[in-house]
């Protein structure tokens, strides 16, 4: 027998179910602009149909449907594309950052123009044929010093421009690794929220939009591999070790590792472990490959070009004779820091005394003598005083206290290359044995353990002191046979300003497998701009490349997970028209209890 | 597929987005004139470049340096010209002056004529200069190279008035041992090569004025330039006279007596066994040297072309200027000693020395020529290295434009039909 209500609640059920589909093709307008939000659908489910086979059933024909029900809201999302997505777009984020840092030292060379270091090497050698012609007149030699200021000048800059983008690219790890914690924090919190919802068997759909934003973003920085697991959470590994576990995460570290004197890099470390992360892909690899590779080798091609150029003149140079006769001079040098005496282990206590005598030697040509006082400290101030009176050029002597502890110890500081020998001075008693005492381990020039000359990079390059000092110094002539110490060259004698020229032409570097020197100076940096432009021009292929197939990949997930605004329209009057039945039964409904109630058999 | 509003937007905006970078490009060739603005714009087209740029700084370089040598010929050229032209003045003079009917004085007159012409080549022409630095000296260029002689050297041989009827030993500045005795005492003076002996012959009893004498009588009887043909290097002249005089000093209060040998040009005095006893001054052994020549020998060179493709500019020697003026002092000195036949024989050395200028006049003309044809293929190189470095990163404006035009207009489609699917949906039907 069937219950007079009965309709009524099928009715019910349609209306609220059409009401809920309805406030679900809502949100999904509402979001349609929305990049991050998948679209939702409610599915909806038949009820439970009347009657269940069993003792008590009724005996009228059955099943009758009991109504609609919305049973889930859907999020409909192609996980697969995601999967891909993130694949690629840590390719994407790698390759901007190369792109990115490539451009700029581009920018950094300006080359092919006429103002940047090409331009500077062909200039110097213009004004060296100048100087081949006219080696006697003073404007000629203003001009050789001023070109090759300027090509010294440009080296330098290029290198601290160079050096500059460098610690950039290093500062940008840490920021990058900032956001990746960041990301990796939200995440946790998130499969956090997400599990406690669908536990209670609701879905989570805006979470989990909200985890998959999160997770592209984190894969653009940082190559990741995700897994989702039963509850709902998703773990993210980075080569295996896991970023985000469930609702922990293990975070990154930073920190710093001297590389070389002047370079404390950043180093990417498991907070946990202090394990080195093996970083494989993203926008922290591209940054590492920059920071640690690209940018060294131009480097090092600015620095040999520096160097090949430094070297050759400075021996040609040496061989010439200046306008007063004055030979063996550099005109290249390095602007190095100073040359240290390491004393940190010849330290002395100040009232003991551990020297006798007097002491005599020679340093940088310079005779030096001094003798012990009453106590270390006495010593080391004679000989502090005899060190400054020498007459050395270029150096400083101080002498460190330690109050503390009552100790003492020298440093020198010079500007050039300090070489020591008790060989050439009178030697007195205990000259030897008080040296080694104060730190010239060695009577040996060799083995002294003070700098040798620096190399000469693109950093350091400067001119020499003499050439700084006096245009005569320019070595334009040459040694006749027979020259003796002190003649001067003919006043227009350039022959050696001529080979100084040639060293632009001539082949200098070693090319070949059998290590003959096949290219010139020019050829070389041409060649090491060459092919900085095709790196340059490879990243910005590859980026453009990734962006196309990250672009093609986002449709994919778009055409699957988007907003079709139109499909919303139509649902919506599907919904609307389906509400607006439901209510024409309940009225009808309303009619026929009506008639039921108030009209039968009054 | 299914497609929603967000991709097609998406897409258009990423196609109208690559257009528009595409035009961003155009537009900086345009605006720039270059289609290389950096090295990832065509990375082997910037390595030629580059060479290329060095290949014209090159290329100018050496024009610059033709040009200077050009002008340093032309100043040499100039100066022989001149040379020339002046000598054939004293060809003239030296005609003249084989007039046997001529006076002393009218030949004297010429020979002064002949004097300011030598002092012209000597100090004019043969010091000329270009931009301040001396043409003719080699690598001296500071300093000219063509000076007058000055009168070097004072020999004084002295005997001390102690031992009267003997001679003794000479002291200061020179010795000559002229031994007791009688006998021939033979020396030597030398000028470089050349030398003339001196034969005194002595008894041993003539007082020292007597022996000075001798050995005055002995010098005059020098040889002078005239019996050297000029233009040949070994044989030294001594040039003018050597002037003997009697010198009278006090030294350590005694008085002595001695001879004074007084000479422009440097010599040297040898014994019997070729000692050397006295040299008044080494190392102008030439005759240029004693003509007054202070430049070397060093050519000067520049840099004309890669691969170490030299030229040299200078005329360096002191030649043809030193045959030249050998050639005037020659005539000058026959003509104030009115030797006829001497005179006659200037025109043989005269006619020399201005071989010597044509034949070096030749050789510049020559060289001229060479830096001409230097200079053309510089400015042909010039031209061809421009025009490659042109072809290799200037800008076809054409193409550019014409590219710019196109996508322009695949600018204007991809708008017009982005506007017209992005716009309608649904929602503007339903009533």
């Amino acid at each position: 027998m069937r219950s007079t209500f009965f309709g009524l609640e099928v009715a019910r059920s349609a209306m609220q179910a059409n009401q809920v589909a309805l406030d679900v093709v809502n949100h999904n307008i509402a979001n349609a602009k929305n990049k991050a939000y998948s679209r939702q659908q409610a599915t909806m489910a038949v009820n439970s149909p009347f009657m269940m086979p069993g003792m008590n059933k009724p005996t009228n024909p059955g099943q009758i449907g009991t109504g609609v029900h919305i049973e889930q809201i859907r999020r409909l999302r192609d996980q697969f594309a995601d999967i891909q997505y993130r694949k690629e777009n840590k390719f994407l984020g790698e390759s901007e950052a190369k792109q990115r840092a490539l451009e700029q030292m581009e920018l950094v060379y300006n080359e092919p123009s006429d103002s940047a270091i090409r331009g500077n090497i062909d200039e110097f050698w213009q004004s060296l044929q100048d100087l081949s012609v006219k080696p006697e007149l003073e404007p000629v030699r203003t001009t050789v010093r001023q070109k090759a200021l300027q090509l010294t000048e440009s080296l330098n800059h290029a290198y601290s421009q160079l050096d500059e983008l460098r610690k950039d690219n290093d500062s940008e790890i840490e920021t990058t690794v900032i956001e990746v914690n960041s990301l990796a924090r939200q995440l946790r919190d998130l499969n956090n929220e997400i599990i406690r919802v669908e536990v209670g068997g609701d879905k989570a759909n805006d979470y989990r939009d909200r985890r998959d934003q999160l997770l592209d973003d984190l894969s653009k920085l940082v190559g990741i591999q995700t897994e989702e697991d039963n509850f709902g959470a998703v773990n993210v590994y980075i080569n295996g070790k896991a970023l985000v576990s469930n609702t922990t995460c293990n975070e990154f570290a930073i920190t710093t590792k001297k590389v070389d004197a002047d370079h404390d890099f950043r180093e990417v470390r498991w907070a946990d472990t202090n394990d080195l992360v093996n970083i494989t892909g993203g926008t922290l690899k591209g940054l590492q490959e920059v920071r640690d590779e690209i940018i060294p080798q131009s480097i090092a091609k600015l620095d040999e070009t520096a160097n090949t150029i430094a070297n050759h003149i400075n021996t040609i140079h040496a061989q010439g004779l200046g306008l007063d006769g004055q030979t063996g001079m550099d005109f290249f040098a390095a602007n190095a820091t100073a040359h240290v005496l390491d004393t940190t282990s010849y330290i002395f206590k100040g009232d003991t005394n551990d020297f006798t005598g007097t002491c005599t030697f020679t340093l940088n040509g310079q005779n030096v003598t001094f003798a012990a006082g009453a106590n270390n400290k006495e010593t080391l101030t004679n000989l502090q005083n005899a060190l400054e009176g020498a007459g050395v050029t270029g150096l400083s002597v101080k002498l460190i206290e330690d109050k503390i502890n009552n100790q003492f110890r020298l440093e020198m500081h010079s500007t050039k290359p300090i070489s020591f020998d008790t060989l050439n001075a009178p030697a007195t008693a205990n000259s030897a044995a008080t040296l080694k005492q104060l730190g010239f381990t060695s009577t040996d020039k060799a083995a002294s353990n003070i700098a040798a000359k620096p190399q000469i990079t693109a950093k350091n390059i400067t001119l020499s002191d003499e050439i700084k000092n006096s245009l005569r110094n320019i070595a334009a002539g040459t040694k006749p046979t027979g020259w003796t110490l002190g003649t001067k060259p003919a006043p227009a004698d350039g022959t050696n300003a001529m080979a100084l020229a040639n060293i632009k032409q001539t082949k200098l570097l070693i090319g070949s497998r059998d290590g003959a020197p096949v290219t010139t100076v020019t050829d070389f940096f041409n060649s090491a701009m060459s092919e900085l432009g095709v790196w340059s021009q490879e990243a910005l292929n590859t980026k453009d490349n990734k962006e196309i197939l990250l672009q093609g990949l986002d449709m994919r997930r778009q055409s699957v997970c988007g907003v079709n605004q139109d499909d919303e329209m139509a649902d919506m009057i599907v919904y609307q028209h389906g509400l607006s039945a439901a209510a024409r039964m309940i009225s009808t409904l309303n009619d026929i209890f009506d008639t039921i109630i108030n009209r039968m058999g009054v | 597929m299914r497609i929603t509003n967000n991709m097609m937007t998406a897409r258009f905006m990423s196609n109208l987005n690559r257009i528009m970078n595409k035009m961003d490009k155009a537009q900086e060739k345009l605006a720039s004139g270059k289609s290389i603005n950096m090295p990832s714009d065509n990375p082997t087209g910037t390595a030629r470049s580059m060479q290329l740029r060095t290949n014209l700084v090159e290329t100018d370089q050496y024009k610059i340096n033709t040009d200077y040598a050009t002008s340093w010929a032309e100043s040499a050229e100039s100066a022989l010209s001149n040379t020339t032209d002046i000598m054939q003045r004293v060809r003239e003079l030296a005609v003249q002056g084989t007039n046997g009917v001529l006076a002393q004085d009218s030949r004297d007159a010429i020979g002064s004529e002949v004097e300011q012409i030598r002092k012209q080549l000597l100090l004019e022409l043969g010091n000329a200069s270009n931009g301040g630095r001396f043409i003719f000296a080699g690598a001296k260029t500071t300093e000219a190279p063509f000076q007058e002689m000055t009168p070097d050297k004072l020999i004084t041989l002295s005997i001390p008035p102690s031992n009267n009827n003997t001679v003794g030993k000479p002291i200061k500045p020179s010795e000559i041992d002229l031994a007791s005795g009688g006998g021939t005492k033979i020396f030597t003076i030398a000028v470089g090569d050349y030398s003339k002996e001196i034969t005194i012959n002595l008894t041993g009893t003539e007082t020292n004025a007597q022996v000075l004498s001798a050995i005055k009588d002995g010098i005059n009887a020098q040889p002078t330039l005239d019996s050297i043909p000029p233009g040949t290097t070994i044989p030294n002249p001594l040039i003018g006279k050597i002037e003997i005089a009697n010198y009278q000093d006090k030294i350590a209060g005694q008085n002595y007596t001695g001879i004074k040998i007084n000479s422009p040009v440097p010599f040297e005095i040898k014994d019997t066994a070729g000692n050397l006893i006295e040299n008044s001054g080494a190392g102008r052994k030439e005759i240029r040297d004693i003509i007054g020549y202070n430049g070397d020998d060093s050519k000067l060179y520049v840099q004309v072309g890669t691969g170490n493709i030299n030229m040299d500019i200078n005329v360096p020697g002191g030649e043809p200027f030193v045959s030249n003026i050998a050639a005037t002092i020659n005539l000058r000195n026959a003509l104030m000693a009115g030797d006829q036949t001497k005179i006659g024989q200037s025109l043989g050395f005269i006619d020399k020395a201005m071989e010597v200028t044509l034949t070096q006049r030749a050789d510049l003309g020559a060289r001229t020529n060479r830096l001409d044809l230097i200079k053309n293929r510089l400015e042909e190189l010039d031209l061809n290295f421009n025009k490659l470095l042109s072809n290799n990163e200037d800008t076809d404006i054409a193409e550019v434009i014409t590219d710019l035009k196109m996508q322009e207009s695949v600018q204007r489609a991809a708008l017009s039909v982005g506007a017209r699917i992005i716009q309608p949906s649904l929602v503007d039907f339903l009533r």
